[in-house]
């Protein structure tokens, strides 16, 4: 109705509602993201103690000389969450970019190509999917064995179907719109464009979807070492880390700064994701211009 | 005889991000019982928000002002049961897509039972046979069959007889069609102006013709209004608004119009500029930027809808006496 | 004597329906546009004139038939690029809200046809893709932004603009007034005359508005139910339609004269183009069909220079008349229903 459309485009125009009360969360999101990240490049100069170090009086409570604490074994917990940092947040990129180029790759074919190739491809998606993405973690890393490599590659493995499932989709759907049908008949051939046309169309959703992923990931990783298929003792994880602190619960430090890290570097994420998508869309105010 | 339909003054403001907008700035017209009366203008003009104002289908925070006597109740005091009992049984809304205005899920024969045991407390046999009746009236072929099919299986042209009769299942007196064939091919189009015309004059139907096309309007319309901006700018009889228009903006959009004796190749007369938003509104005459017979006070004063030799008309200049 | 700037020979197009039943779309049309005219193409929802365009320009394969461009067969896309002299010959979208990459700005879109085809030095593609906005225009500036920034009516201007780049000789438009408002539609209909005859582009404009092809097309071809019925000189075909599904379309757009008259309405709907009716495909809703109508399908024949119909109440020895006059002088018994 005239009246709904009158208010949607309201707000695209002033980038008011939508884009808004976005802004402040992409910022907090960015700036937590980067901070992690900063942490985990810096961790060996920032951390006050050497995490493996057991030579602290043990299970200290948070104090001017352990900000977080010491754990059971005497480990300064502020040291191990930073390290832990280096851990969780950059594997996890790693694995998310590697999944998203597996599996970005394997949908573009199947779009691109179409027939068999696309169906075959799309039946091992299902497979994949029919699967929980916790369970098959599991049973990956377990078969594997234990340590954080096997886990690494359960993630993998269990992250790619996302994406051969959407980048399928949107060089589909691209593929067959008017605005390539048109750039086919004025002469471009297929492959430009697919970089002209369908690329910058599909960049945009996956590189929202690889941003929430990396949520997903940490939290996953986490999942693992919690149940001790991941990272090892004495390694500093901060999935690892809370499944000590829930032995330990009267010394409630042990797994809560852990569990502080992994929720506020998931909520980073999840709200840089968000944000990511307006930023792509070039139909809000600051993606693009404002209609005229 | 007192008009069946009395708006006046009919204001509407409605909640945006940065404020209200003003959509409809002071409407009058007056539709008269089994009168077809056309509502002209293209989009953003106002002429389907001033007609959901009248039916309390505005959006939550809505500002309206004016009065909309219906047979002497006032449409715009009435609360919120009282205004759908009136607007469900004596007035009746037909919509630009039947797609979206028919429900998908329900049968033909369950939407129409649905809305006649809802307002005329009719028992379900009854219900039925009237649902029955009311396909016929709209020309459906084989009615008892249709009644068990849904909408999908119908075409455009006969959903829209569908939503028809659902708008005419409670007998109202006054039925509003939003656009109603503007996604019809002309000769579906041709067969609802017909049924329309027809329904009209059996059932003592009065109908508000909302429309941008004045090819549709002039076929079927009694009295026709044009509206710009939100306002009226001009009403009257159809032949004399149609055939000796008065205001430049009704002018210009004839003008537009191909013309069946101009001579090929001549280009079509293209109105200047576009149709202001609500947030954009000149200060004066609103239409007066794109006006080719502007004078000194069109930007300062608007001008209101004044009688003027039958008709109505808001303009300053009044070029083509 | 050169050969028309494209011509349609019995086309057929076919696609398969859900639950694989094959549809023809088109069943065996023809249509000739020759160098510089503009021919419009009606007709209403199903009768096929949107698969016959998209055929025209080879984004669909036609199942019979054959579509010539100057004199050369078009091939259908493939894969590889489209073929280099086929470059001439290029189409405009209905939607101008899907036709144009939301992602990417107009000057970029505009440039395809030059980075593809080579026709301007990487210099002198700016300029050129000024030129063209300035010929359908739209102001310099607009290069720089992008498509969702614009109106309907000027998203389907640049949609001509881009389609221009390739320096073309035949348009094909698909209802390029279909979703704009009457004041965009007026414009774009100059435009496109005002183009076709300074460029001498030939156009194949695609619509159900009959008013506005009236007043830009020099020839007019109807089609129904996938079948062409009749076609003529516009004017002449206006004031005697030959076919009486023509007659029923003029007679059914209403007239903004303020005379109050209702348009004709044409009894009966659109069959399922999967199951057409028997022989002549129009004879279930026409009101003279007769016994030999629903037995032969009735063949297009030149009821005089440059108008031909499709039916049987047309014979060619006498001069055009419409349906009513021939139905009376051939004195024929009306078949009931």
């Amino acid at each position: 109705m005239s009246s709904i459309a009158l208010g949607t485009r309201a707000r695209r125009r002033r980038g008011h509602l939508r884009p808004a009360w976005r802004q402040p969360l992409a910022i907090v999101g960015a700036v937590i993201a980067v901070g992690w990240l900063v942490v985990a490049i810096f961790a060996p100069y920032i951390a006050p103690h050497d995490p493996l170090a057991q030579i602290f009086p043990p299970s200290q409570s948070p104090s001017g000389a352990h900000l977080f604490g010491t754990d059971e074994l005497g480990r300064d917990v502020l040291s191990r969450v930073i390290a832990g940092s280096r851990v969780s947040v950059p594997i996890a990129l790693l694995l998310v970019t590697l999944a998203a180029l597996i599996g970005g790759l394997i949908g573009g074919i199947a779009g691109y190509f179409r027939g068999v190739a696309d169906g075959v491809s799309m039946r091992v998606v299902d497979l994949f999917f029919a699967f929980p993405a916790i369970i098959l973690a599991m049973v990956v890393a377990a078969v594997l064995g234990r340590g954080l490599r096997n886990a690494a590659l359960a993630i993998v493995i269990v992250a790619w179907p996302s994406y051969a499932r959407v980048v399928r989709g949107l060089v589909l759907s691209v593929g067959d719109s008017e605005y390539v049908e048109s750039a086919r008949l004025l002469g471009s051939t297929a492959r430009r464009t697919l970089f002209r046309d369908v690329v910058p169309n599909v960049a945009g959703p996956v590189l929202v979807l690889a941003t929430l992923d990396l949520a997903n990931a940490i939290l996953l990783l986490a999942g693992l070492s919690f149940l001790g298929l991941g990272a090892q003792p004495p390694h500093a994880e901060w999935g690892s880390m809370v499944a000590d602190g829930a032995q330990y619960f009267q010394w409630w430090w042990i797994g809560t700064f852990p569990g502080l890290a992994i929720f506020t570097a998931v909520l980073a994420f999840n709200f840089l994701g968000d944000s990511l998508r307006d930023l792509f869309d070039p139909q809000t105010s600051w993606g693009g211009g404002t209609k005229e | 005889m007192s008009a069946l339909l009395d708006v006046e003054g009919l204001r509407v403001r409605l909640p945006t991000p940065t404020g209200f907008a003003t959509i409809v700035d002071g409407v009058d017209y007056q539709v008269e019982a089994a009168q077809v009366f056309g509502v002209a203008g293209e989009s953003g003009s106002g002429k389907t928000i001033s007609m959901l104002a009248l039916l309390g289908l505005l959006p939550q925070g809505s500002v309206v002002e004016g009065r909309a006597s219906f047979d002497g109740t006032d449409l715009l005091r009435l609360g919120k049961r009282q205004l759908r009992a009136v607007s469900g049984r004596e007035i009746g809304m037909v919509f630009q897509d039947p797609m979206t205005s028919l429900h998908p899920m329900l049968s033909v024969g369950r939407q129409l039972t649905e809305h006649v045991r809802r307002h005329l407390g009719l028992g379900r046999a009854a219900a039925a046979r009237r649902a029955e009746e009311l396909l016929a009236q709209v020309r459906i072929p084989d009615p008892a069959s249709a009644l068990h099919a849904y909408p999908h299986q119908f075409s455009g042209g006969m959903r829209q007889r569908i939503a028809i009769a659902i708008a005419l299942a409670c007998g109202p007196r006054l039925l509003i069609a939003d656009e109603p064939t503007t996604a019809l091919d002309v000769t579906v189009q041709a067969g609802i102006l017909r049924l329309l015309d027809r329904l009209r004059h059996e059932q003592e139907l009065s109908v508000i013709l909302i429309t941008h096309d004045l090819a549709v309007m002039s076929s079927l319309a009694d009295r026709v209004s044009i509206f710009y901006a939100g306002r009226v700018v001009e009403s009257g009889p159809r032949p004399e608004v149609l055939q000796q228009p008065r205001h430049p903006y009704t002018r210009a959009l004839l003008d537009a119009l191909p013309h069946p004796e101009a001579a090929r190749d001549t280009p079509l007369v293209a109105i200047k500029g576009t149709p202001p938003t609500p947030q954009q509104i000149p200060p004066g005459c609103p239409y007066h930027p794109r006006c080719a017979y502007a004078v000194d006070v069109c930007p300062v004063e608007d001008p209101p809808l004044a009688p003027v030799n039958g008709r109505r008309l808001a303009c300053h200049v009044d070029p083509f006496r | 004597m050169t050969s028309p700037a494209l011509e349609l020979r019995d086309v057929e197009v076919v696609y398969e329906r859900r639950g694989s039943e094959r549809v023809r779309a088109v069943a065996g049309a023809s249509l000739t546009v020759e160098r510089g005219q503009i021919v419009g193409l009606v007709g209403e929802s199903g009768c096929g004139k949107s698969s016959l365009a998209r055929a025209a320009v080879g984004l669909v394969r036609p199942a019979g038939g054959s579509v010539l461009f100057e004199g050369r067969t078009v091939e259908p896309l493939t894969r590889r690029g489209r073929p280099r002299d086929l470059a001439r010959l290029q189409m405009v979208f209905q939607n101008p809200y899907s036709s144009l990459n939301p992602r990417r700005k107009v000057g970029s879109q505009l440039a395809d046809a030059l980075d593809a085809l080579d026709l301007a030095p990487r210099r002198g593609r700016r300029a050129r893709v000024e030129e063209l906005l300035e010929l359908v225009g739209l102001p310099a500036a607009a290069a720089g932004r992008f498509p969702h920034q614009f109106s309907g009516g000027q998203r389907q201007r640049i949609a001509v603009a881009r389609a221009l780049a390739a320096d073309p000789s035949v348009l094909v438009l698909d209802e390029p007034l279909a979703s704009l408002d009457a004041s965009a539609q007026a414009q774009l209909a100059n435009l496109l005359v005002d183009l076709s005859r300074r460029l001498s582009l030939s156009l194949l404009l695609i619509s159900h508005d009959l008013a506005i092809v009236r007043h830009v097309a020099d020839v007019v071809s109807v089609m129904y139910l996938g079948v062409m019925v009749e076609t003529g000189p516009t004017q002449p075909l206006w004031s005697i339609p030959l076919h009486p599904y023509t007659e029923a379309l003029i007679g059914a757009v209403p007239k903004p004269d303020g005379r109050g008259e209702l348009p004709d309405a044409l009894p009966g709907e659109v069959p399922d183009p999967a199951r057409p009716p028997a022989a002549c495909r129009f004879h279930p809703r026409c009101p003279y069909a007769f016994d030999r109508c629903s037995r032969e399908d009735p063949l297009m024949l030149e009821v005089a220079p440059g108008r031909n119909a499709a039916c049987w109440l047309q014979t060619g020895e006498d001069p055009p008349a419409p349906p009513a006059t021939r139905a009376r002088r051939l004195s024929l018994p009306r078949v009931e229903g």
